[in-house]
């Protein structure tokens, strides 16, 4: 199994390990921007209304493509709550309304490993520098997703899972 | 006809996924408390069939217990609570505008007052 988190191993329940893991993505990310000139400017919030950062990884990574007007999402589980690979990936619109059309978005859901970077990667390019469509993209995304088999899947309600990690769910 | 001034704080809770696309919306001049927002997610899962609710039922129990545990959050906002098993099966929380979930301080404090 190519699991890579074990330097972020805990990082629902540590906020200095949830921020290198934030850290991490924005690195990575970057690099994928430099290579095909794009970038990504903050849009989602992620904090309470007292200011205090909400470390939940749902997101743990976002932003807006301005030129492309397009969104991004990345949201991470821990590995305790999946035994193998696991990425899957949806598209959406963010809020649209009657006059609005709304903002459309690529979410990535994934636990960290070398496998599940090489395939978000792929996904990222595919939404934010080629910018396919959003019903090829899902042939995509239904083809490439990997789940969690029924028998392997985890009660995220379990009672051995960390506290923080059923507060977050 | 002049354009109808939006309302301040505005957004959706979704059950989506598997070809489902169920919303409640609230578009309202004061901040989504937690009780209503916890009413229109219920007001959703009263939207969904027997099947699309049994594949969700978890994630409507996250949903809750994000709502019960916030202190308020400022739009742009998103959660997405989601299926493990089958992709794109999910119930999402969208905050488009303004505020929800808000802790109203001055009533709290009263309540500690009166409690004195």
């Amino acid at each position: 199994m190519d699991i890579v988190e074990s330097s972020y191993t805990g990082f629902l329940d540590d906020a200095e390990v949830y921020d290198a893991l934030e850290q991490m993505w924005l690195s990575w990310f970057n690099e994928i921007a430099i290579e095909h000139d794009i970038l990504l400017a903050p849009f989602f919030n992620n904090l309470n209304a007292d200011g205090e950062k909400i470390r939940d990884a749902n997101p743990i990574f976002s932003g807006l493509e301005p030129s492309k007007n397009r969104l991004l999402r990345i949201l991470q589980i821990p590995k305790e709550e999946v035994e193998e690979i696991y990425i899957q990936g949806w598209t959406d619109v963010f809020g649209a309304e009657e006059e609005e059309e709304g903002i459309e978005e690529l979410v990535i859901d994934l636990v960290l490993s070398d496998t599940a970077k090489v395939i978000a990667k792929e996904w990222i390019i595919k939404w934010l520098v080629e910018a396919i469509d959003r019903e090829e993209m899902e042939e995509i995304l239904e083809e490439e997703s990997v789940l969690v088999e029924e028998e392997d899947a985890i009660d995220p309600n379990a009672e051995n899972l960390p506290k923080r990690d059923q507060m977050s769910l | 006809m002049g354009e109808q001034k939006k309302k301040k704080h505005r957004g959706r809770w979704q059950a989506q996924g598997g070809g489902l696309e169920k919303s409640e919306a609230w578009s309202q001049d004061e901040p989504l408390s937690k009780e209503d927002g916890l009413d229109l997610l219920h007001k959703l899962k009263e939207q969904l069939s027997e099947r699309e609710l049994k594949e969700r039922e978890q994630l409507f129990e996250q949903a809750e217990r994000f709502v019960n545990n916030a202190q308020g959050v400022d739009a742009h906002f998103s959660r997405s609570f989601r299926s493990r098993k089958k992709r794109g099966i999910r119930v999402d929380l969208e905050i488009k505008a303004g505020s929800a979930f808000v802790v109203f301080i001055g009533l709290i404090l009263l309540f500690i007052w009166l409690m004195k």
